[in-house]
């Protein structure tokens, strides 16, 4: 990468906001060091990863996945039963990676051919296929059950406590993911991606291998959500299909997307920002969970009728 | 023995076929006037099955009595529904079937929430006053009507949508909106009265739901995936495909019960799906629009 190109990247203004978000996340909650902030801000980073991963592709795009959660639960699972048969951890998240992503090559190579809602759709139903075989797990490989208790991994880095251990492995994976995102969305990939969303049928007659591309995104975003999987389920240390495949999340994933703006690398951030102090709040107020997701199911409805380019697409057209 | 058997799962079969091609049509058809999947409808299919199933548990009143009348208001609800979601986002955003999926699916969680609530979450079931016999089961005139039911409001869509001039303008205000609009067709009055014929087939069937399955408000999550493959083998908005598909479905359920665990039964039928989408990605009837 030469040098202009390199200075074109990082001369926005938008490197600021970059920035300071890096250091905000990096200082503030360790310095208030209480667990229940930690908690919170391993949550944030937690949303902020699946939203990303959600927008790498559906978000510049518009072929919406539906199945994020299938990625993310098999990282989920694919840690706890490594740790079950004693497998390397570092062996175990390298896997947790590379098989999602090796699914999504699988599922993008064959359904990203189809346009939009089929596309949906069919992510819909891999995630009910996967969470099916998981759920009957028992069938495939004895001696084992959809729920995975695993003992705490002693994770910690120069004598801190483990849930600010978690809290900086999630940082800098959160740092990595925001980056990568920021270099993609300037880069050639991050145009063809939006190309591909204002139209299609031009952006081939361009030269771009549509195809392709939108696979490398799905990919990409797979490996996102199967790291992010496989860190939570160790962090929770207990794996479970309802927690983990859940259409829930999903939907809660794309809904955290469209509240920050999608297709911007800020949006998830944004969106995630706003979310989860309200999960908090709601979690916090009502006790009953029939209540809660009666609110959850009203926040759904408001934001999506009076924003429903969201919150991210508004700032867009103030920046420019 | 197993002849009786056999007999047994092709009966099952065909009245869960006839009842899903019921839930299917509406759903299919809104979809294709909507141009957005609608989650919620489903939800309101339970809403209906519980209010019949309270009426005949306290009343002792038939299910079918009160089905002109859950339909009545099932029609008011889809207009409402149509005028207060549907139109307002195809209207603002740039491609309503994300928002809307994830707007329906918010309404969807409101109701099966409110519902457990109003409800209780116990499983509730209907009877009716007339029994048939045939061999070792017991069957209601339900079960005997459920596929008949189907056919016969499926070939009254059909009717109306292809062979009226009614139909006619429908379908041009779907397939070519633009076009219609300089006709002078006033195309949201006719998508509204679909929508709400849609949800009134749709309160329809959940009359039938606590008879011939049964109700609890979280069960709604396990018909929705089914509803999606039948809506889209058969081609979003295609009466006929919705019809046939929805009978092959519940046939092809009922029979793999025999061979498979039931948790497999879903798995096997989405495989089915994925393999036709990829073979062909527009289902296996031409839809509307």
């Amino acid at each position: 990468m030469d040098t202009r190109k390199f200075l074109h990247i990082f001369g926005s203004r938008e490197i600021f906001i970059l920035i300071s978000l890096v250091v905000i996340f990096g200082a503030i909650p360790p310095l208030a060091g209480s667990m229940y902030i930690l908690n919170i801000g391993i949550r944030i980073f937690l949303w902020t990863l699946l939203t990303q991963s959600w927008n790498l592709l559906s978000g510049y795009t518009g072929y919406t996945n539906i199945g994020v959660a299938a990625f993310y639960g098999l990282g989920a699972y694919i840690i706890g039963l490594s740790i079950v048969y004693n497998i390397p951890i570092i062996v175990a998240l390298f896997m947790a990676a590379i098989i999602p992503s090796f699914l999504g090559l699988v599922i993008g190579g064959v359904s990203l051919r189809l346009r939009g809602t089929y596309f949906s759709i069919t992510t819909l139903m891999i995630l009910l296929i996967i969470s099916n075989i998981f759920y009957n797990i028992s069938y495939f490989i004895p001696r084992t059950t959809s729920e995975i208790w695993i003992p705490q991994i002693p994770m910690s880095i120069g004598g801190m406590s483990l849930i600010l251990s978690y809290y900086f492995i999630f940082y800098v994976l959160f740092v990595v993911v925001t980056i990568t995102t920021y270099v993609i969305e300037k880069s050639k990939l991050g145009y063809a991606l939006k190309a591909v969303g204002e139209d299609e049928m031009v952006a081939e007659e361009l030269g771009i291998n549509t195809t392709k591309i939108k696979v490398i995104a799905l990919m990409l975003g797979t490996i996102i959500s199967g790291i992010a999987g496989a860190l939570y389920g160790m962090y929770l240390s207990y794996i479970d299909v309802p927690i983990f495949f859940s259409t829930f999340l999903t939907f809660v994933v794309m809904y955290v997307a469209v509240l920050g703006g999608k297709g911007v690398w800020y949006g998830p951030i944004i969106g995630t920002l706003l979310y989860v102090p309200v999960d908090e709040a709601i979690v916090l107020l009502t006790n009953i969970p029939e209540y809660s997701r009666i609110f959850y199911g009203l926040l759904f409805v408001l934001v999506m009728l009076l924003m429903p380019e969201g919150i991210g697409g508004f700032i867009k057209k103030k920046i420019r | 023995m197993t002849s009786i058997i056999d007999i047994a799962y092709l009966i099952m079969g065909l009245v869960s076929g006839g009842f899903y091609s019921l839930v299917v049509l509406g759903f299919s058809l809104g979809w294709a006037v909507s141009k957005m999947p609608d989650i919620s409808y489903i939800m309101f299919i339970y809403l209906a099955g519980e209010i019949t199933a309270i009426f005949n548990k306290m009343f002792g009143v038939e299910p079918l009595l009160l089905s002109p009348l859950i339909m009545g208001l099932f029609f008011g609800l889809g207009v409402f529904m149509y005028k207060v979601f549907v139109s307002f986002l195809n209207r603002r955003v740039s491609e309503p079937g994300l928002v809307g999926l994830t707007l329906t699916f918010g309404l969807g969680i409101i109701l099966e929430n409110l519902m457990i609530v109003i409800f209780t979450p116990d499983f509730k079931s209907a009877t009716s006053a007339y029994v048939l016999r045939v061999g070792d089961m017991t069957l209601t005139i339900y079960h005997v009507l459920a596929l008949p039911m189907a056919i016969v409001v499926s070939l009254l869509l059909y009717f109306l949508i292809f062979k009226t001039r009614w139909g006619i303008l429908l379908r041009a205000s779907i397939q070519e909106p633009i076009g219609a609009a300089i006709c002078g067709i006033e195309s949201e009055k006719l998508r509204m009265i679909m929508y709400g014929i849609a949800y009134s087939i749709g309160g329809f069937a959940g009359t039938l739901l606590p008879i011939l399955q049964y109700v609890q408000p979280s069960a709604s999550w396990g018909i929705m995936p089914i509803s999606f493959i039948i809506a889209i083998l058969g081609g979003v908005g295609s009466i006929i495909g919705t019809a046939i598909i929805g009978i092959i479905i519940g046939l092809i359920a009922s029979y793999s019960s025999v061979f498979l665990p039931a948790a497999w039964v879903s798995t096997e039928l989405f495989l089915v799906l994925v393999i036709i989408l990829l073979v062909r990605p527009r289902g296996l009837f031409k839809g509307l629009g």
